[in-house]
């Protein structure tokens, strides 16, 4: 999956147009990144990567890069 | 087997105590242990419940409860005898029908005087320190009338529905005490009332048929709801809070 | 003194008994000499149940992602251990994901363990073949059905669905002695429950506090959601029919 192709995932997830996002951006700065966008990233990472995402990774997200590093 | 519903040494007053529900329950709690104190008006009734009950540490107060200043000290009375309370378990009441146009104001009042405001004074007063025990447990006897009304019950639902609301509001502001409260609703039951309602309607009416396709398990033994009081009396209920328990025979499930 | 809630040589079959409050139900209904049948897909988490009773119980492992094969499951359960007296349907997979998560494939497979096989389940129990007179039913709901929680839409659909089929079927099943009824918990110390409410916490969501203090005599042990669905059983509630019972800590009630 490319790099664009997982952020696209991402705009979705947030409703967010396309092109919105840049791994650079931080996430405290995402308005939509809320409690019920974490936990759509949460079903997301299970259902589509088979990642299961624990409290510390959740937290340790700082910016758009760190959640596309888990998507493998 | 363990034994889930035991009251050994609990104190527990019982109010209409002497007939129906609340007789019936005042025997089986003396079965399992308590010391019961009974109360109602008539003192011979009263003295005859107390011979039906298993030896223990019981206590009778004839009492007419529209006397609502004397409860404080009737209350002070029972504790300073008996000891702290476990629990109330409040069926005193009176159930008459009355359509609209005969609803005065001192047939509303009396209602409330008998079915509500000492429901209130007795836990006003029980809840004072040092008259009750942590884990303590009420249950108000409601009816399916406070939720399905009827012609001719406007008082008397009116007078069960204040008591499941307060119940809900008490239970919560004595959760910090302990006490925990909730109403039981019976449908109809093979009391006194049952025998006015047979007398008044006639046997085998329409109203008695219309009544039991609803109450499809027909009427209610006394001892059925019985022991959902002592369900909801016992610790094993003690997360069951703010709860109207419907004990009806499928009334309020049915169309 | 006597026992008021009495389960003696009453066969109890148990969805659910792996753990959490099916396994609960399972030790108090033990306790109070019930011959207790226990089934859930995780046959180790049986076999714990197992040996924390101490009468005999079965174990049949069973998925019930498969609706169609509880017809011939309880016909085996039958033939094994005899006509039932009741059933406590514990299980159950609880969701939390947002709306936009909430794919047909998704809902389809919730409800099929939450509401289709409890139906199921109820119908075939209701073949004269397969219950004894005077026998119970209790489903086991939650209070989700009321509550309106964010990102729960298929769970607090699927049980209330739950409570009105219930409801039905107590109308229709009188006939043959058979009563149902459901018990809807609070929020209850399960490791559902645990994982629910860190989830809550690791996503920053307030839902899981707000919960706990709503209801307010606090997080609810399993063995007293036990204890209502005993009392359910038991003949000492045989006026009781239709009726959702809340195990909540006074959470529906303010």
């Amino acid at each position: 999956m490319t790099e664009r192709e997982k952020l696209a995932m991402l705009e979705e997830m947030l409703e967010l147009e396309e092109g919105a996002l840049n791994v650079d951006m931080e996430l405290d700065d995402i308005e939509e990144y809320d409690s019920m966008s974490k936990l759509s990233l949460i079903v997301l990472m299970e259902d589509e990567f088979g990642v299961k995402l624990d409290a510390n990774t959740i937290r340790g997200f700082k910016t758009v890069g760190d959640i596309l590093k888990l998507m493998v | 087997m363990i034994n889930l519903i035991d009251f050994t040494g609990k104190n527990i007053i019982v109010t209409g105590a002497s007939s129906g529900i609340g007789k019936s329950i005042s025997v089986s709690l003396s079965k399992l242990g308590a010391n019961v104190v009974l109360i109602a008006r008539r003192e011979e009734e009263l003295k005859s419940v107390k011979n039906l009950l298993e030896d223990g540490n019981h206590m009778i107060i004839p009492y007419d409860l529209k006397n609502l200043d004397g409860i404080k000290d009737m209350v002070d009375d029972v504790v300073s005898t008996v000891g702290k309370l476990d629990g109330m378990f409040y069926a005193a009441g009176i159930g008459n029908a009355h359509p609209v146009k005969l609803l005065s104001n001192d047939i509303l009042k009396e209602l409330f005087e008998v079915n509500y405001y000492p429901f209130i004074e007795l836990i006003r007063c029980i809840s004072r320190k040092g008259k009750y025990n942590s884990g303590a447990r009420i249950v108000g006897v409601s009816s399916i009338a406070a939720k399905c009304g009827d012609a001719g019950l406007t008082g008397y639902s009116s007078t069960k529905a204040a008591m499941e609301a307060a119940i809900r509001s008490m239970s919560r502001e004595l959760s910090s005490k302990g006490i925990v409260i909730n109403s039981l609703a019976p449908a109809m039951t093979n009391t006194i009332m049952y025998t006015d309602y047979v007398e008044r309607y006639g046997e085998n009416s329409n109203s008695e048929k219309r009544l039991l396709e609803r109450q499809y398990l027909g009427i209610a033994d006394v001892q059925d709801i019985v022991n959902c009081g002592l369900f909801l009396l016992s610790d094993i209920s003690k997360y069951i809070a703010g709860v109207t328990f419907y004990a009806d025979g499928g009334y309020t499930s049915v169309q | 003194m006597y026992p008021v809630i009495n389960l003696d040589k009453k066969n109890i079959l148990i969805f659910g008994a792996s753990k959490g409050i099916g396994q609960a139900c399972a030790k108090v209904c033990d306790r109070l000499d019930a011959q207790v049948i226990l089934s859930a897909r995780d046959i180790r988490g049986l076999n714990n149940t197992k040996s924390m009773l101490n009468r005999n119980a079965h174990i049949y492992d069973y998925d019930l992602t498969n609706t169609e094969g509880i017809e011939s499951l309880i016909s085996q359960i039958v033939t094994e251990c005899g006509k039932l007296d009741g059933i406590i349907y514990c299980s159950g997979v609880t969701d939390n994901r947002p709306l936009a998560m909430q794919k047909p494939e998704f809902v389809n497979n919730l409800f099929k363990v939450n509401f289709m096989s409890y139906m199921e389940t109820v119908r075939c129990f209701a073949k004269k073949a397969n219950h004894n007179e005077c026998s119970s039913v209790v489903g086991i709901a939650s209070v989700a059905s009321e509550l309106g929680t964010k990102a729960h839409e298929a769970y607090a659909a699927s049980k209330g669905a739950m409570i009105a089929a219930s409801k039905s079927m107590a109308s229709e099943l009188h006939t043959k002695g058979i009563r149902v009824n459901c018990v809807s918990p609070g929020t209850t110390r399960t490791e559902m429950i645990e994982e629910y409410l860190s989830n809550c916490e690791n996503t920053g969501s307030d839902v899981g506090n707000r919960l706990l203090e709503r209801q307010y005599l606090g997080m609810i042990e399993p063995e007293y959601i036990g204890y209502a669905v005993a009392f359910l059983l038991s003949d000492a509630s045989k006026f009781v029919t239709g009726f959702n019972l809340p195990v909540d800590g006074g959470l529906l009630s303010v």
